[in-house]
Parts: C-alpha cells; sequence; structure tokens
C-alpha cells in the first residue's frame, strides 16, 4: 500500500476504514481503529516490524499498570523508560555512536573502531515511543487515568494517521476520546475533508516546488553562491514547513472525520519574534513533550538541585538559576537534536545552534532592549516586532542549513559559498530558471506560496474553515471546488513522478 | 447527520465527478488518436457500416472518406498505435454500445508480435484505455490491457523482456482514473481544440484517417528481398499467447454473429511475418471468414515501396492509402454493404469526402516533388 498518507492506496483504505467505522457499533468503533491501525502497519512497509509497536504498547501498558498497582513505581518506571528508549536507541542511535568515534579516531589516522549496523526500523518508532512513554511516566505522576484494557492502549498507541510524522498524543488529553462512542456529523466529515485538501495543497502543490529549488542547490553544494544558496535555504525552509504543516493537516483532518481531535503542531512558525517562540509554533508537541518529560524532570534531579546551589552561590540568585537552566537547556536541545537523527548536523542544526539562539537571547534581552530605550526606540513598536520576525526566520533558516545539507561538511560549504559572492542582481536575471524550475512552475510556486501564507496568517485570529463555513452555500462550494481542481491540476503526482515522502517520516 | 446534509454531501461529490471526468475528457493528450476515438464517439448512432479495427496500419492506410466517396459506404477506424490484439474484443463492445456495423475488419499485423513486447512503452496500451469514454466496459479494458503489478513483475523476469525498461509500468490505478497520468497536461487547458472534447465527442472531419505526404522509401535490395518474402509458402506458428487471442476472438465473432473481414496491410515485414500470416490463414478461414494479405499482392495493388511509404516500409503515405483503400473498397464490395450517398445523415461524411479530395490532391503533389527532388522523412 505504502505508508504515504498522500499515496492513492492509503485514500482507498482510509476510505473504507471510515465506512466501516460509522456502520459498526459505536460501542467497537474503536476496535475499527485499532484494526485499521493493524492493517495500516502490515501493508505499509515490512509487515513484521509490526512486532515493535505491539511489544512496545505491551510494555507501556504493563509497565503503566505495576506502576499504579505496585509500591515499588520507581522500579517499573526504570525499567520500562529502559526499554522503550533502549530499543529506540539500539535502532536509531547505535550507529550515531559507531560513526562519531569512528569519526574522531579517523583525525588520527586510525582505523574505525567501532563497527556500523543496519537495523530495519518499525514506522514512527520515534513518535509512537513517545507518545506511550509519555503515558507511563503520567501514570507515574499520577495525572492521567491508567488504562486496563491492553487493546485499548494499543489503539491509542499505535493509532495509524500519526503514526508516521506525529503530532506526538499525549493520553491525559487525547486518550479517553478513542473509546467513546461517535456519531457520523456533518461537520467533522466536511471540516476533515477539507483539512485533508489543505494538506494535500501545501504537500505537493507547495512543498514539491519550493523542493526543486532547494534540492538543485543543496545536492550540487559547490556549484552556487551568494543569493542562490539564500534563495534555495528559504525555499527549503518554506519545503519543510508545507511538507510536515501539510502532513499534521492531513493528519489532523483525518482524525477529525474519525471524530477525533488530536493536537494542533505547528502556528505560523515563521512569524516568532524570537527562537522561543518559534519553537513553540514548529513541532509544538515535541517541544511540549521534550519540556515536559525530559527538562522539568531533568531539573528536579538531585544534580541540577545541587547544582543550581551551587550557581546561586557563586552567581547571585538570578544568575546562578539562569546559568543551570542554560545548562539543562543544553541537554535538552542536544536531545532535541538527537531525535532528529543520529547525525552531527541534526544535533548542531536542529539541536545546539537552537539552544545557543536561545542562550543568546535571554542573555542579550537586558543589554539591547536598554539600548533601544535609549535611542528613544519603543522595544514594543510593530516594525522593531517585523524586524524581530526577520530576525527569527534567518535564525532559523541557519538550522535548516545544517538540516537540509547532505552532510555536516556541505553544510559548512553552503554557509562559506553564501557570503562569499554578492549577487543579488542574477536573482532578476535568467539564472533562476536553471534551478530546477522553469518561469511558469516558478510562478505557480510564487502564487501558491502566497496563498498558503497569506491562509496562515488569517488563521492566527480564528479558523479559516469557520470563517469560509460561514458564507453562503454557493460561495463556500466555489472555494473548495476552486482549491480541489488547483490542487488535482497543478499538484505533482501521478506515473513518472514519485513523490518524496515526508520529511519527518524518517525521524 | 440530517437528510439535508446528506444530501448537500452527494450533490457536492457529484458535480466533483462529473466535473473531473469532462476535466479528464479535455486533459488527455491531444493528437491523432484522441481525435480517432473521439470522432468516433461523435458519430451518430447506427449510421456506421464498417469498423476496422487495428493498430498504426489502419489509419494512414485507409481512407474512410474516400471509401465513401466511391461507395457511399461508411466506414471508421477505431485504431490506435501498437494495438494490441487484446484490444480487439473490448473495442467491438465499444462500438455495439451506439453503432451496429455490418462488417468489422481486422488488420492482423499485430498478431505476429510477442505479447511481453508490447509492454515495452505502455503509452500504446494508455492509446485504446486513455481514448475509451468512462463505462463499465472501459474497465474490463483496463483489466484486460494492463497487467497488475505482480504479474508485470513475472513478466519481467522473463528472459524475453530483460532489455525492457523497467519503469515503463505505470500502475492500474492510473489507467482507471487517468487524471493521475493527464493532469499534468494542465497546461493544454489553454487550448479551445482541447476544451471540444469536453464530452469526448468532438467531429472528426477525415472520419480517422490522418494524412500523410512525406517520403521515405525503401532500398532496392530491401524491395527485393522483401518480393522474396512475400512468396514464401512456410508456416511459422505466431506467438502461443496471440493465437489464444485469435481464437477467442473468431469464436466470438461466431458466437455473436458478427461478419468479419481479417486483412494484413502491405509492409516490409520482417523475417517469420509472412510465414505468421500463412499460420493464420486457414485458421481464420476455417471458421468461415475471409482473410486477405495485401503482402501476397504487391503487384495487383501497384505498391510502390519508393514512394507510397512514408517511414521506410511502415505505414503509407497518401499516395499509397488511395492504392490500399482502393483494395480494400475491392474487398468490401463483395458485402453487400449499403450506400448512403445523398442520404440525411450522412451529411459529414459527404463533407469529409470533399475534403480528402482536396486534401489529398495536395499531398500527392507534395509527394511527387518530394520523390522527384529525393526530399525524404528522417529515419
Amino acid at each position: 500500500m505504502g505508508a504515504t498518507v498522500t499515496s492513492f492506496y492509503f485514500l482507498c483504505f482510509l476510505a473504507g476504514l471510515l465506512l466501516l467505522y460509522y456502520i459498526v457499533p459505536k460501542s467497537i468503533q474503536w476496535v475499527v481503529l485499532m484494526a485499521g491501525s493493524i492493517a495500516y502497519y502490515l501493508l505499509s512497509g515490512n509487515g513484521i516490524l509490526i512486532i515493535y509497536p505491539l511489544l512496545g504498547s505491551f510494555v507501556a501498558f504493563f509497565g503503566a499498570y505495576m506502576i499504579s498497582k505496585d509500591d515499588k513505581p520507581k522500579v517499573y518506571l526504570f525499567l520500562t523508560v529502559a526499554l522503550l528508549i533502549g530499543t529506540l536507541f539500539v535502532l536509531k542511535y547505535v550507529n550515531f555512536i559507531s560513526n562519531t568515534v569512528n569519526g574522531i579516531v579517523g583525525w588520527f589516522n586510525v582505523e574505525p573502531v567501532l563497527p556500523t549496523t543496519s537495523f530495519l526500523i518499525p514506522l514512527g518508532i520515534s513518535f509512537y515511543t513517545f507518545t506511550i512513554l509519555g503515558y507511563v511516566i503520567d501514570v507515574y505522576n499520577k495525572i492521567t487515568p491508567v488504562q486496563s484494557n491492553y487493546f485499548k492502549f494499543l489503539t491509542f498507541g499505535m493509532y495509524f494517521a500519526p503514526v508516521l510524522s506525529g503530532p506526538i498524543m499525549k493520553y491525559r488529553e487525547d486518550g479517553e476520546q478513542f473509546f467513546k462512542p461517535h456519531k457520523l456529523e456533518y461537520r467533522n466529515i466536511t471540516f476533515g475533508a477539507q483539512r485533508v485538501l489543505w494538506g494535500f495543497f501545501k504537500t505537493i502543490v507547495v512543498s514539491e516546488r519550493t523542493k526543486l529549488i532547494a534540492d538543485t542547490v543543496y545536492n550540487n553544494p559547490t556549484e552556487y553562491q551568494g543569493v542562490f544558496v539564500f534563495l534555495a535555504t528559504f525555499c527549503y525552509a518554506f519545503t519543510l514547513y508545507s511538507n510536515f504543516s501539510g502532513c499534521m493537516d492531513i493528519v489532523l483532518g483525518i482524525s477529525e472525520m474519525f471524530a477525533l481531535k488530536l493536537p494542533e503542531n505547528f502556528s505560523t512558525p515563521f512569524l516568532a519574534k524570537n527562537i522561543s517562540d518559534y519553537w513553540r509554533r514548529w513541532h509544538i508537541t515535541l517541544g511540549v513533550w521534550m519540556k515536559e518529560y525530559v527538562f522539568y524532570p531533568l531539573l528536579r534531579t538531585g544534580f541540577f538541585t545541587s547544582l543550581q546551589k551551587k550557581m546561586k552561590d557563586r552567581f547571585g540568585k538570578k544568575k546562578g538559576k539562569q546559568y543551570t537552566t542554560f545548562f539543562a537547556m543544553f541537554i535538552l536541545w542536544f536531545t532535541v537534536g538527537v531525535w532528529h537523527g543520529g547525525d552531527w548536523k541534526y544535533v548542531v542544526g536542529s539541536g545546539l545552534l537552537h539552544w545557543f539562539y536561545i542562550v543568546m537571547g535571554e542573555l542579550t534581552l537586558e543589554p539591547v532592549t536598554k539600548i533601544l530605550t535609549k535611542v528613544h526606540i519603543d522595544p514594543k513598536a510593530r516594525w522593531v516586532d517585523a524586524l524581530r520576525v526577520i530576525r527569527t526566520f534567518l535564525l532559523a533558516c541557519l538550522g535548516f542549513v545544517f538540516f537540509r545539507a547532505n552532510s555536516f561538511n556541505d553544510a559548512l560549504i553552503l554557509i562559506k559559498n553564501a557570503f562569499s559572492s554578492f549577487n543579488v542582481s542574477r536573482l532578476f536575471s535568467v539564472d533562476i530558471f536553471n534551478m530546477g524550475i522553469d518561469p511558469i512552475e516558478f510562478t505557480i510556486m510564487l502564487v501558491s506560496l502566497a496563498l498558503m501564507i497569506f491562509i496562515s496568517v488569517m488563521g492566527q485570529n480564528g479558523s479559516v474553515r469557520d470563517k469560509i463555513s460561514k458564507k453562503k452555500l454557493p460561495v463556500r462550494w466555489i472555494i473548495w471546488y476552486a482549491l480541489l481542481f488547483y490542487t488535482i491540476l497543478l499538484g505533482y503526482y501521478g506515473p513518472g513522478f514519485s513523490a518524496s515522502e515526508f520529511i519527518y517520516q524518517g525521524f | 447527520m440530517n437528510k439535508k446534509e446528506i444530501l448537500r454531501l452527494i450533490l457536492f461529490n457529484l458535480i466533483f465527478i462529473v466535473s473531473l471526468t469532462l476535466l479528464t475528457y479535455v486533459l488527455r493528450t491531444n493528437g491523432d488518436i484522441k481525435d480517432i476515438f473521439s470522432g468516433f464517439y461523435a458519430e451518430k448512432d447506427d449510421t456506421i457500416d464498417v469498423v476496422m479495427i487495428g493498430s498504426s496500419p489502419v489509419y494512414p492506410f485507409y481512407s474512410s472518406p474516400m471509401i465513401f466517396d466511391e461507395t457511399g459506404i461508411s466506414m471508421y477506424p477505431l485504431s490506435s498505435n501498437v494495438q494490441r490484439p487484446k484490444a480487439m474484443i473490448p473495442l467491438m463492445e465499444e462500438t455495439l454500445k451506439t453503432q451496429k456495423p455490418k462488417l468489422f475488419v481486422f488488420e492482423t499485423r499485430m498478431f505476429t508480435f510477442e505479447e511481453g513486447r508490447m509492454y515495452e512503452n505502455m503509452a500504446f496500451a494508455r492509446g485504446v484505455t486513455d481514448n475509451l469514454k468512462y463505462s463499465l466496459n472501459r474497465i474490463k479494458t483496463i483489466n484486460r490491457l494492463i497487467p497488475s503489478k505482480s504479474e508485470m513483475e513475472e513478466r519481467m523476469s522473463d528472459p524475453l523482456n530483460q532489455d525492457q525498461p523497467k519503469d515503463s509500468y505505470e500502475e492500474r490505478y492510473t489507467y482507471y482514473f487517468d487524471i493521475f497520468k493527464y493532469h499534468s497536461n494542465w497546461k493544454t487547458l489553454a487550448l479551445p481544440s482541447q476544451w471540444k472534447d469536453i464530452v469526448y465527442e468532438k467531429s472528426n472531419p477525415r472520419k480517422g484517417f490522418v494524412i500523410r505526404d512525406e517520403v521515405g522509401p525503401l532500398e532496392d535490395d530491401e524491395i527485393e528481398d522483401l518480393y522474396l518474402k512475400s512468396k514464401s509458402e512456410e508456416v511459422v506458428p505466431i506467438p502461443k499467447e496471440q493465437e489464444e487471442r485469435l481464437y477467442e476472438l473468431l469464436d466470438y465473432l461466431k458466437a455473436n454473429s458478427i461478419n468479419a473481414l481479417f486483412i494484413v496491410s502491405p509492409y516490409h515485414m520482417t523475417d517469420d511475418q509472412m510465414e505468421m500470416f500463412n499460420y493464420i490463414k486457414p485458421i481464420i478461414e476455417g471458421y468461415g471468414f475471409r482473410f486477405d494479405n495485401m503482402n501476397e499482392e504487391y503487384d495487383e495493388l501497384s505498391v510502390d515501396f519508393k514512394s507510397d511509404y512514408y517511414d521506410y516500409g511502415g505505414h503509407v503515405n497518401t499516395k499509397g492509402a488511395i492504392k490500399c483503400t482502393n483494395h480494400l473498397i475491392s474487398l468490401l464490395k463483395e458485402y453487400n454493404l449499403p450506400s448512403h450517398k445523398g442520404e440525411s445523415g450522412y451529411e459529414s461524411f459527404e463533407d469529409a469526402a470533399l475534403l480528402f479530395r482536396q486534401e489529398s490532391k495536395e499531398a500527392l503533389e507534395k509527394i511527387e516533388y518530394e520523390v522527384k527532388n529525393g526530399i525524404y522523412a528522417e529515419k
């Protein structure tokens, strides 16, 4: 069938499952979801790998049960976390360590000392592991109800829609709705389908076009300089955004059709005023998960409590607390980077670089505000905010250079090349059409991008679908037909075209 | 969900399906084959006497307008490039939906080809499937012509197909829903001619005939060799799968009491093909149908391989077409087909005949000029 949610077979599968979901007795709707999720897993790749989510869910279910019943919850928490994280670590990050160690010894002209292995990795292991792990920790913290039915827990843990790219769910917020009866509602079906359509537009119309420019430059890092590197990087920023957020729209839209409300993962991230704000808008559920299950527990550990005490003694109350937090944040962002993939380009581009931004932001906040006040500039002025938005976007783009580059070295070459030549004028020459896209396609890309940004900004002041639904029937039908046919005609799909997988599918 | 909402959902989807269907018709790649099929659907019901089915040795070889002009018989070719014999029954069934032809003519060149070889370019299969209107018969045709993924993988593992491009395979669903293939033709929406195909019934002014006015001659030694081949009385079996298709077709014709004529157009045959035609001749005649191999009659046809072909012996230009059409007319005369000259409802055939007279005259002049000056088509 293929795993990707934009494939023809997936849509057929979805239609069949949806039909079944609403015709069976409401008390067993969750069974349909469970069976559908298992079927999706079996049909989407190497079926035998289903053993991982089945066992992982069982470990989490049993661990949580024992934590809630036994008088030694810490032991069971440790064992469960070790098993789940251990599996994730072995399957995804062993090679990262081997490559790093071998790389270091390689500097001293020593042959590789650690072997690399290649495991078959089950679909969406990072996403379902974090989802079920969050449940176990919540049970330990006694903030979530304990699910006593393994199959119900499996339905939640293996739910097919978010398994590939998220969002990462929390049982205490999203879990129980899976087992409630759901009536066939016009609004759920239409709003869900509309959101799926919007997701398709973002992925197969916008992302696939911006990707062409990004790929042309990033696959030939030595051949492009100056403005072309900037353009490719901006294009990649929108490729990643439209691809990932488009995938989320599809996942959330599908879930809405099943009357399930999943957490949002995006909120116009490129309008963020600083990097902390950016992470509250980009891959929201990962940020929340990391904060809740890594950062805060880390700060509560004995090591950090005593470190904070020592720091406060040395640097004063405020600074001491701040420096300790920075250190904990370093571990948090390192983890975020590693989560994105076993490669230093991710550790730097999606992790440590952002840590650096946030730390610098915190440290410079006060002096910058003082300077602004001194030169009579209102720090809250709209134009200052606009500059902050641009600055944040550029900083995020620097991270994307590492994220997209084929290797860490390529990223460094591209950054060097970006500043090696001032060739803005070539942006307005025909050279731009030698970057994998012709003038017509380029125009479509710009128009589609503008539409996507316009709708995303409009969405900040309330649901766009809600606004459309309040219009008269002919108007709203014209809008949806226009989007439908625009996507069908201008989308990149079909024979002779191999659509790239969702970028976050690999994490 | 209340009744009103259900109705609204149904209506929205219905409008979408109808619009998408019409849009796909418009977007299907333009060209001779689309015009031939779309033109066939545009013909008035029960007005066609003869339907000719076969691959490329049909539409440039036999001029329906000329046949009408000279006999009053209405003929239409349902032909596409490398049309596999497997497509013949579905195309007959498609024909019988709107027409009651008194005779089907089958061009049999493709019976000599290995079925597997014809997968080389799946665009040829699309020539049939993607030029049919949406219907149950179209689905059946796709199921018949397009192998499933596993069947294709099995075929590709055959040593015979090792040299074939593996990526030419396109999954069946892209045939059922050919918008998957043709949406990228959106730029052709700017062409007014494409919009005339919105219901896939665009009258074909040449009644499916395609005028060719280039010249691609054979060399003397090739002609000599061809004449020798055409005299062969040896027999070589056709590929097994094609033999099954031939029997299937013959049985179908018999079971449905359909009259048929089988022909082979004159062309530069490869080594075994004449022997293969010798093989199928008694099979066809055994069923009581006439089989006419024009390769046995180069002199009677007065075919000239130096000036009658546009692609070096494969397909005729208009000069050759006139000769082949004349021969077909002599064959058709044996079937007591009615003349529709001056009859109401056949005005478009009268117009086509007039157009053919003008265009063929120009084509013949050009051909003569090019032969005289040695201007030949690109090889």
